[in-house]
C-alpha cells in the first residue's frame, strides 16, 4: 500500500508535469490538435481539472462508503467525463493549467487531513478492491500522468 | 523544460509504482485478463521494462542526433513493441518487475552521466522539436506511468 506521503509527493509530480507538458503544447501550438485517444490536449486538460476538483469534493463521500458500495456501478463515467470537458471549455490553456495546478493543491490538503487508519480501509472502484491510499494514488496520479502523457504526444507510441 | 533532478526524481518514481500496482495485480490476480488498449498488465509491464532497458543503448545516437533528425525515421514502431513483448513471454510477473526495476536503474545511471548541454539539446521526435530532458521524461517517466495506469484498470476510465 502507498503511504500518505507518496501520494503527496505524487500529485505534486502531477502539477510539475502539467506545467511542463503545457508549456511544450504551447511551443508547439498543439492545443486543438485531436491525439489519437479521441480527445485534444486542450479537453485532456479539462478533464484533469475537473478530476482534480472532484478529489478533494467527493474524496469525504468515498471515505464514508461501505467496502463493496462500487462508485463506478451508479455512474456514466462517459457521460461525466462529456459534461466536465464541456463546462470547462471555454477556458484558455492557461487558465485550465491553472485550475489543474489549483485544483490539485486542494487535493493534496485533503489528503494531508486524512488518519492513516482510513487510508487503509479498502473500498471498490471500477470492480477493484483496494486501499483508500491505492485509489487515491491510481486516480490522482497515475490517472493524471496518462493523460499528460497523451496530451504530450502526436503519435500513440 | 525538464531538469535532471526532476528527470531523476520520475525515474525513481516510475519503479516504485511499478511496484505497487504489481502488488494489486497480483492480490486480484489479473495479469492475464487483456485491458480495453489491447494489452494484458503482464504484456505492458514487458512493453516498460524493455523500453527503459532500451534507452541507454539507443539515447547516445539520440543525443548525438542533429536537431531536424527525425528520431523515429525508419523505425516500425508496433513490430518493435510487438517484438519487444514477446521477447519476455517466457518469464514470470515477478521476473518481469525485477527486469523493469534493473533496467529503470541503469537507465538512471546513464541520465547521470548525461550534461546539461545534452540535455538542453533539441530534437525531433514524432515531428515535435523538443529537448532532449522533456523528450526523456515523456518516453521513461510519462510514457511509463501512463501504462502502469493502464495496466491496474480493468475498465479504462
Amino acid at each position: 500500500m502507498t503511504t500518505k506521503q507518496e501520494i503527496i509527493n505524487g500529485m505534486e509530480e502531477v502539477i510539475a508535469q502539467a506545467k511542463r507538458v503545457s508549456a511544450l503544447l504551447e511551443d508547439q501550438g498543439d492545443w486543438d490538435a485531436t491525439r489519437p485517444a479521441g480527445w485534444t490536449p486542450k479537453e485532456m486538460f479539462c478533464h484533469l481539472a475537473s478530476v482534480s476538483g472532484l478529489l478533494a469534493t467527493t474524496g469525504p463521500g468515498l471515505l464514508g462508503a461501505p467496502e463493496d458500495a462500487d462508485f463506478t456501478a451508479s455512474t456514466s463515467i462517459a457521460d461525466l467525463n462529456a459534461q466536465a470537458v464541456a463546462s470547462m471549455s471555454a477556458m484558455t490553456p492557461q487558465q485550465l493549467t491553472e485550475a489543474v495546478e489549483a485544483n490539485y493543491g486542494k487535493a493534496i490538503e485533503w489528503v494531508k487531513s486524512i488518519p492513516d487508519d482510513q487510508l487503509q480501509t479498502a473500498k471498490t472502484f471500477a470492480q477493484m478492491k483496494m486501499p483508500v491510499a491505492d485509489l487515491l494514488a491510481n486516480i490522482g496520479v497515475l490517472h493524471a500522468n496518462h493523460h499528460l502523457y497523451e496530451a504530450a504526444l502526436r503519435v500513440a507510441f | 523544460m525538464a531538469t535532471k533532478e526532476e528527470l531523476l526524481d520520475g525515474l525513481r518514481f516510475v519503479p516504485a509504482q511499478a511496484k505497487r500496482v504489481a502488488g494489486i495485480l497480483d492480490r486480484q490476480g489479473d495479469w492475464d485478463s487483456k485491458r480495453s488498449q489491447g494489452w494484458t498488465p503482464k504484456e505492458m509491464f514487458t512493453h516498460v521494462a524493455v523500453t527503459a532497458g532500451m534507452i541507454p543503448a539507443m539515447g547516445p545516437g539520440m543525443i548525438a542526433a542533429p536537431e531536424a533528425t527525425e528520431l523515429t525515421a525508419g523505425l516500425d514502431i508496433a513490430s518493435m513493441n510487438a517484438a519487444a513483448v514477446g521477447s519476455l513471454a517466457e518469464m514470470d510477473t515477478s521476473q518481469i518487475v525485477e527486469t523493469l526495476q534493473g533496467n529503470y536503474s541503469k537507465l538512471t545511471d546513464w541520465v547521470k552521466g548525461l550534461s546539461d548541454d545534452q540535455l538542453q539539446g533539441k530534437h525531433t521526435f514524432l515531428s515535435m522539436n523538443l529537448t532532449a530532458a522533456d523528450l526523456l521524461m515523456t518516453l521513461t517517466v510519462l510514457h511509463s506511468t501512463h501504462h502502469i495506469y493502464e495496466a491496474q484498470l480493468p475498465v479504462a476510465i
